[in-house]
């Protein structure tokens, strides 16, 4: 039975399903499933469930009809078990479908004895410590019975508009705590036994500036779970109920068997990301930091946040979305070919959220602003990203920091030049680049991996709605973060008021000087983008004289006194006289830029991606107008890698110690495993070099080189100092012999250098194959752990 | 009196398609030609020659008494694939001339197979119709309603031009910001253009899609740019020598949505003939159902790669007005017709950690084609498994003019049958399960999610495939009826639609009016959109048209996005009449999306205007016979042969019957077999097939069926 006082700390702390459900007695679950289910009723169904999870999507679309659904996709839907284990999501916002089997949980646990789970019920929720980025990001979801037994759960999520809170739509960037953003529900039967709850739908929708609307959306999400529960039904009737429950668990046990192959190829150890994010309130000009590390042991991923800060300001989110988080980057990295079977991944994963920290924040901690979660998100993809990095076929599944990464907000309010009122939200921040591959540059304008599509939606949708004109969305040629492969470009866009009586624009969101692009194998950062503003222009002049600035350079020269926007103030003036200019993330960049090819930046040159200047400085090549000076770049290489140790910062401890060859299995791309005198050591994949011993931190053996950010390029890149209190450089692990770029961080220049990977002892290692050889699997459960 | 012919040409991959029908009788005279890569125009007339045969008449002859020319053709779609048509230059208002490489931030996963789109290092951003280098942009800004922020810069119009040229640029796409509410500065620059280079063609935006969203008007002006030079001196071509053969009747194109539109017309906007291939077959459908008498139609074309699939609701073809074409987003009117990767030639391959069998979305192409045509390939298809299972018979294909080896095809069958742990001729049954079960999956979401119940519409099949795989498909949705519309003519059937599609032209106006609605304004940009209608019909003359207007009000629900058309009625726009047009579309809204999905509250909003053309011809007359319906005799029973059925998990002696030798009334009992020179018809146990009136099979297919266990 669920305790009062279990419940209420589940809601205070964040919930996390525990490996075994408490399920009371009074609620039948439909367990039998016939795994051995025939190859061809498995393929048959298995597409039948995918295509059912995109028609539901179809449905909530048509009904709907709500922007924030068609255009910006920011919606998703799931196929779940008895136990709410997630078979199938759809391909919109990721961790939206990674909160669902929390969500079903936590009902079965809590609900089912006193409210109940009955044929003909859905229940709604948007409360963000059971499992929901944040308040709007509403859950509807339905169970399926067969015989009086619980089967199955559909299961969807919308973004509605509007669930109240103190400033429209819900993303307060000054809250403090909870109570500055929509109330939120835990999950509430809205339908029982196919009858309305009158009394749940007034009360869900009294809270919204747009009840009908909100209505509407309601009514939407509803009608796509009964078109999906009547798809699921009639396949138990015309295959049978055990075929299809067997099916799914084979879907779950097929991506679990992938996953876990995958994951046993990488050497047993530690991964662990530390970085810093700033803008947790207006004005806030704080550095806080936020850890993630992975332990690997056999097939299994243990994730930890110990380390990160305590939650603040308006940036947390909460353990269950720290989870769906992870699983979000999890899925592209480890599980791209299993279409979105979320369960087959998490049965690889367990979970310590260290409670109370900014990714996991307790309630009431404000979390209604989405930033948490995309941070979590960038944080995860990073993380995992150097883990598979030690194995080179899987490295080719390496997608570099994308859109979004530093998420930053651009909504707009005022009123019209009728007197009406207006707010709206541009998504230009939601734009930008796909990270680098491993093997190839990243995608222009490719998007991230939060959802499968980032729309914009067009200028003039966006005209026809705002009082603003776009003076231009340009691409940033070239803008992608430096590498032996470039990360993906992104754009940039302008505004000045039109045709209004007064409006506002917010350079809301983290503070992108502190970009958290990292690059990866030693590629460069991604910016993550800057907004820029002036008031009090000439623009209406230039105008009239039939000029339309429509470059970044060109807006600077009719307003030289323009500059950085004020960090997150939400009504920066945007009159018919004032501009404001909004750059979003780049892709970052992967692996040395010294070993890009030279007929590659040759294009780069000749396509205006990369200026002359930098194809010297940064990626020693001597190109003209003509084509690429291969001796002279050979020698301007080998020049670049010396001043590189000639500059650093920090050298290590002289050391000769050089190896012939060093093994297969890499630890990252760029430092693998080798053995000197007997002994194993971590060592520069480019050269051999003895960088430390098997469980020490190489980055002590490595050169280090500091580079202040806006130093990359003053274009793309802004001095942290002028949005925090300390200066920010770009640190370049070196090896101290060939020089080779092996690793990055973007810290303060006297941070020590955090130990990113830690082998266990080759001897435990041994043990641990050993235990597996027998099939002694170390005791776990086989779902999430709910630790400390 | 001499007969009048309605005559349709298709130009497809392999033959160019020529029916040619009497007016008068009904009858139906075929044509065939291979088609000539190198000069479409070639094939195009040998097709005619061709059904000019059958009539009798010498070609001119024929033409002289056509009152009726239809050609659709795929230059256009061709040069896309090929990316061989023009190298365009683009001049853009000053800031937005990236618009079609930023595409939206989503390019990327633009209509590419899922598998694509979840493993991000295999995909890629659009390619682009047009070089970086090859955009210009111009000093000139409209806002929302039209009026001019900064004045057209028309030196920096003509210099852009001619920088454009000189470099070696052949076509010119203009797109400005706003300019489909207020056509001035691209007409404007449109008219510089040509008093300067008046050979070079030029393609402004708000001509050829004239929709709000700057990327996708964009990129549709680009691609109409790209094809433009080659469709101009194809259509001229062919125009030139029709006239010159004693064509009186104008030459016309098949376009996207269905209808045709005149040489003039198809120049200016060859970007309509995109994707119009499949669009023949559904019109033709519409057309023939309608004679049938079976209102409500799915049809489905089984052919190599793919299943296409469109719905026919009472008579009328669905239509959408946006297309995905290689990972472009454009705005194109066309008839609905979806694909899924399920054809012939679709491999059958193993996912190795689930051990399972998967099918499609890859193809093993025409050549080397499947593994039983001994061209090398040796990945098992569905054709392999046709040949397995005893469907196809290797001595009879395509009219025995293809020889199959069934060893090859069981060897290929068996590399997916061994980790299977089946027989070959159990996989090959589980490749058809695979299949036939992604064919149902696209058909009921293309019916089920729409709130369409597809138990109430028949089963049209064409295509290679349509009678092998229609009859599981068709009981797996619980559609009660496959038709195999006229054996005889299926193999035309695409020109069979051209001939008789009506004249189709629309014209638009993007328009913002919200309740309550200002009436003056809206008969104003009503009058000017029937103007130019009206001038359009003197243009073309109506020859043997009937011409008939229809007005239109794209309209939607404040705060929500989807469109939907209502009907303006006729006579003086009053308070009244829009009243009218509320109500229509509030019905047609409730209908589409479901009763109470409209936000009523946030009120109506009319975001365009539209005059639509139709020009019907006189409609050739199919005559239906009386029908009496008994089993076909026993002579036109080829020799039986042995097909393994899975309802019965083994091989059966099964009826093989000629079904050119089918007549009226001609009822036979499945498990069997008919055969025809290009298809297999293929009656599964427990159904029964009958020829009727017209000449169509009809299966009738049992409620629930063997095959839905």
């Amino acid at each position: 039975m669920s305790q009062y006082s279990e419940r209420i700390r589940s809601l205070r702390e964040g919930y996390l399903p525990p490996s075994e459900l408490d399920v009371p007695a009074s609620l039948a679950l439909h367990r039998a499933g016939d795994e051995d289910v025939d190859a061809v009723t498995y393929e048959v169904l298995r597409s039948r469930l995918w295509s059912i999870n995109l028609d539901h999507q179809e449905i909530i679309r048509r009904m709907s009809g709500s922007g924030v659904t068609v255009y910006a996709d920011d919606f998703n839907t799931a196929i779940a078990t008895e136990t709410g284990e997630g078979v199938v999501f759809g391909p919109s916002m990721q961790f939206f479908a990674g909160c669902a089997d929390a969500v079903i949980a936590w009902t079965i646990e809590h609900r089912a004895e006193t409210v109940g789970i009955r044929p003909g019920d859905v229940f709604i929720q948007d409360d963000p410590w059971v499992g929901t980025n944040h308040a709007m990001d509403t859950a509807a979801y339905a169970p399926v019975f067969v015989d009086g037994r619980l089967f199955c759960w559909v299961y969807n999520v919308v973004h509605q508009q509007d669930l109240g809170g103190v400033e429209p739509g819900g993303f307060v960037q000054q809250a403090s705590d909870t109570f500055w953003e929509p109330t939120v529900f835990p999950p509430t039967k809205l339908i029982d036994q196919g009858v309305w709850r009158d009394d749940v739908v007034d009360a869900w929708i009294r809270r919204s500036r747009i009840p009908e609307m909100c209505q509407l959306e309601v009514k939407s999400q509803v009608a796509g779970l009964r078109f999906a529960a009547a798809a699921i039904e009639r396949i138990n009737s015309e295959y049978g109920p055990e075929t299809l429950k067997g099916v799914m668990r084979r879907m779950i046990t097929t991506t679990e068997k992938a996953v876990k192959n995958r994951i046993r190829s990488i050497p047993d150890g530690t991964w662990r990301d530390e970085r810093y994010i700033a803008g947790a309130l207006p004005e806030d000009r704080g550095l806080y930091k936020l850890v993630l590390s992975v332990r690997k042991a056999g097939d299994t991923l243990t994730f930890s946040n110990e380390g990160t800060d305590p939650s603040t300001g308006a940036f947390n989110t909460t353990a269950p979305v720290w989870r769906a988080a992870i699983l979000n980057a999890a899925m592209p990295l480890l599980a791209y070919d299993q279409y979105l079977c979320g369960a087959g991944v998490l049965r690889c994963m367990e979970f310590e959220p260290s409670y109370g920290s900014i990714t996991t924040a307790r309630w009431p901690a404000a979390v209604g602003t989405s930033l948490g979660t995309i941070l979590a998100v960038t944080q995860a993809q990073h993380l995992i990203n150097k883990l598979i990095s030690s194995v080179p076929e899987m490295a080719r599944n390496i997608i570099g920091a994308s859109a979004v990464h530093t998420q930053a907000y651009t909504q707009v309010f005022g009123t019209h030049a009728n007197g009406e009122a207006y707010a709206n939200f541009p998504f230009d921040c939601g734009g930008g680049g796909t990270g680098a591959f491993a093997f190839r540059d990243g995608i222009h304008h490719g998007g991230g991996i939060i959802s499968t599509r980032l729309k914009l939606g067009n200028v003039e949708e966006w005209e026809q709605a705002i009082p603003f004109l776009y003076l231009y969305r340009r691409e940033v040629l070239g803008g992608g973060g430096h590498g032996k492969w470039r990360g993906g470009t992104s754009l940039v866009s302008a505004w000045t008021g039109h045709k209004l009586r007064e409006g506002f624009i917010s350079s809301g969101g983290l503070l992108q000087s502190v970009t958290q692009g990292h690059g990866i194998s030693g590629g460069y950062p991604g910016s993550g983008g800057a907004f820029w503003s002036a008031l009090d222009t000439s623009i209406r002049d230039a105008f009239d004289s039939g000029v339309l600035p429509g470059t970044p350079e060109e807006l600077r020269a009719i307003a030289p006194h323009g500059g950085l926007a004020p960090s997150k103030k939400f009504n920066n003036r945007l009159g018919e006289s004032d501009l404001f200019e909004m750059k979003p993330s780049f892709g970052a960049g992967h692996g040395d830029p010294l070993e890009r090819d030279l007929e590659l930046i040759w294009e780069d040159v000749r396509d205006g991606q990369l200026s002359s200047t930098h194809a010297r400085e940064i990626y020693g090549a001597v190109v003209d107008a003509e084509s690429v000076d291969h001796d002279a770049s050979s020698e301007l290489r080998l020049a670049t890698r010396r001043r590189r140790l000639e500059i650093a910062a920090r050298r290590p401890a002289e050391t000769s110690a050089r190896v012939e060859e060093t093994n297969d299995q890499g630890v990252t791309e760029t430092v693998a495993l080798a053995v000197l005198d007997g002994t194993e050591v971590l060592a520069c994949v480019g050269c051999g070099q003895v960088l430390c011993g098997r469980r020490d931190n190489y980055r002590d053996g490595c050169a280090w080189v500091h580079t202040a950010l806006n130093e990359l390029d003053p274009d793309l890149f802004t001095s942290t100092v002028n949005q925090v209190d300390v200066e920010m450089v770009l640190r370049q692990y070196v090896c101290p012999s060939c020089a080779r770029l092996i690793d990055t961080d973007i810290c303060p220049a006297d941070d020590p250098a955090y130990q990113d990977v830690a082998l266990v002892e080759s001897s435990e290692r041994e043990m641990s194959e050993a235990m597996a050889a027998v099939g002694a699997e170390p005791v776990r459960s086989p779902r999430a752990s709910s630790a400390t | 009196m001499e007969s009048q012919y309605f005559v349709g040409v298709d130009i497809g991959g392999t033959f160019a398609d020529c029916a040619v029908i009497d007016g008068a009788s009904g009858d139906v005279f075929v044509g065939k030609a291979p088609t000539t890569p190198d000069d479409y125009t070639a094939c195009f007339f040998a097709a005619l020659e061709s059904a000019a045969r059958g009539t009798g008449l010498s070609l001119s002859e024929m033409l002289g008494r056509t009152t009726r020319l239809g050609h659709g053709t795929t230059v256009g779609t061709n040069a896309l694939v090929a990316r061989d048509g023009a190298r365009v230059g683009l001049i853009a208002t000053k800031g937005h001339g990236a618009a079609i490489f930023i595409a939206d931030n989503a390019s990327r996963g633009a209509g590419v197979p899922v598998a694509q789109l979840l493993h991000y290092p295999s995909s890629y951003a659009l390619r682009p119709f047009v070089a970086r280098a090859d955009v210009r942009e111009i000093n000139e800004r409209l806002d929302r309603d039209g009026d001019v922020v900064v004045e057209l810069d028309e030196d920096g119009v003509v210099a852009a031009a001619e920088s454009l040229i000189e470099s070696g640029v052949e076509s010119l796409a203009v797109c400005f910001l706003w300019s489909f509410v207020n056509r001035m500065h691209e007409q404007r620059a449109l008219e510089l253009i040509r008093e300067r280079f008046p050979d070079v063609p030029v393609c402004v935006s708000s001509d050829i899609a004239a929709h709000i969203g700057e990327y996708p008007r964009m990129a549709t002006t680009i691609l109409n740019a790209y094809i433009s030079p080659k469709m101009r001196s194809y259509a001229t071509e062919i125009d030139t020598r029709v006239r010159d053969l004693g064509l009186r009747s104008p030459l016309m194109f098949m376009q996207a949505d269905g209808g045709l539109a005149t040489v003039d017309e198809i120049i200016r906007r060859p970007i309509d003939t995109l994707n119009s291939g499949p669009v023949g077959g559904v019109r033709a459908a519409a057309e023939y159902a309608g004679v049938a008498g079976d209102e409500s139609v799915i049809t489905t074309d089984v052919g190599g790669t793919t299943l296409d699939v469109s719905v026919i609701t009472d008579g009328s073809v669905t239509l959408a007005n946006s297309t995905m074409w290689q990972q472009h987003v454009l705005m194109l009117n066309h008839v609905d017709v979806q694909s899924v990767g399920a054809g012939g030639g679709s491999v059958a391959w193993i996912e190795a950690t689930s051990n399972t069998l998967r099918v499609g979305p890859h193809s093993v192409g025409a050549d080397p084609g499947p593994a039983c045509y001994g061209r090398g390939n040796t990945l098992p298809s569905v054709t392999d498994a046709d040949v397995v299972l005893g469907f196809l018979d290797p001595e009879r294909f395509f009219g025995g003019q293809l020889q199959l080896d069934r060893d090859l095809a069981e060897a290929a069958i068996q590399t997916v049958a061994e980790p299977l742990g089946l027989s070959v001729e159990q996989a090959a049954a589980a490749i058809h399960q695979v299949a036939d079960a992604k064919m149902s999956d696209l058909m009921r979401s293309m019916t089920v999610r729409q709130g369409i119940d597809p138990r109430r519409y028949a089963v049209y099949g064409f295509g290679g495939g349509g009678g092998t795989h229609a009859s599981v498909y068709a009981q797996s949705l619980g559609c009660k009826e496959v038709i195999i519309p006229r054996a005889d003519i299926a193999s035309v059937w695409s020109a069979l639609g051209i001939s008789v599609a009506d004249l189709t032209q629309s014209f638009r106006r993007p328009v913002l009016l919200r309740e309550p609605f200002d009436v003056q304004l809206a008969a104003q940009q009503l009058g000017e959109l029937e103007r130019r209608a009206k001038e359009y019909v003197e243009r073309i003359g109506a020859h043997a048209e009937d011409i008939e207007i229809r007005r239109h009000a794209a309209c939607k629900y404040g705060m929500q996005v989807f469109e939907v058309v209502a009907d303006i009625p006729p006579g003086e726009i009053t308070p009244d009449s829009l009243a009218r047009m509320s109500a229509d579309f509030e019905r047609r809204y409730a209908t589409t999306f479901g009763e109470d999905a409209g936000y009523r509250q946030a009120g109506i909003v009319i975001t365009a205007f539209s005059v639509d053309i139709i020009g019907r011809v006189a409609k050739p007359q199919f005559e239906s016979a009386e029908t009496q319906y008994r089993d076909a005799a026993a002579s036109k029973r080829r020799s039986d042969r042995q097909v393994y059925w899975r309802e019965f998990g083994s091989r059966r002696d099964t009826a093989v019957w000629d079904g050119e030798q089918f007549e009226v009334g001609d009822r036979i009992a499945g498990p069997a077999i008919a055969e025809y020179p290009h298809t297999t018809l293929v009656i599964r146990p427990g159904m029964e097939m009958r020829v009727d009136g017209l000449g169509s099979l009809r299966i009738a297919v049992p409620d629930t069926g063997v095959d839905t266990k």
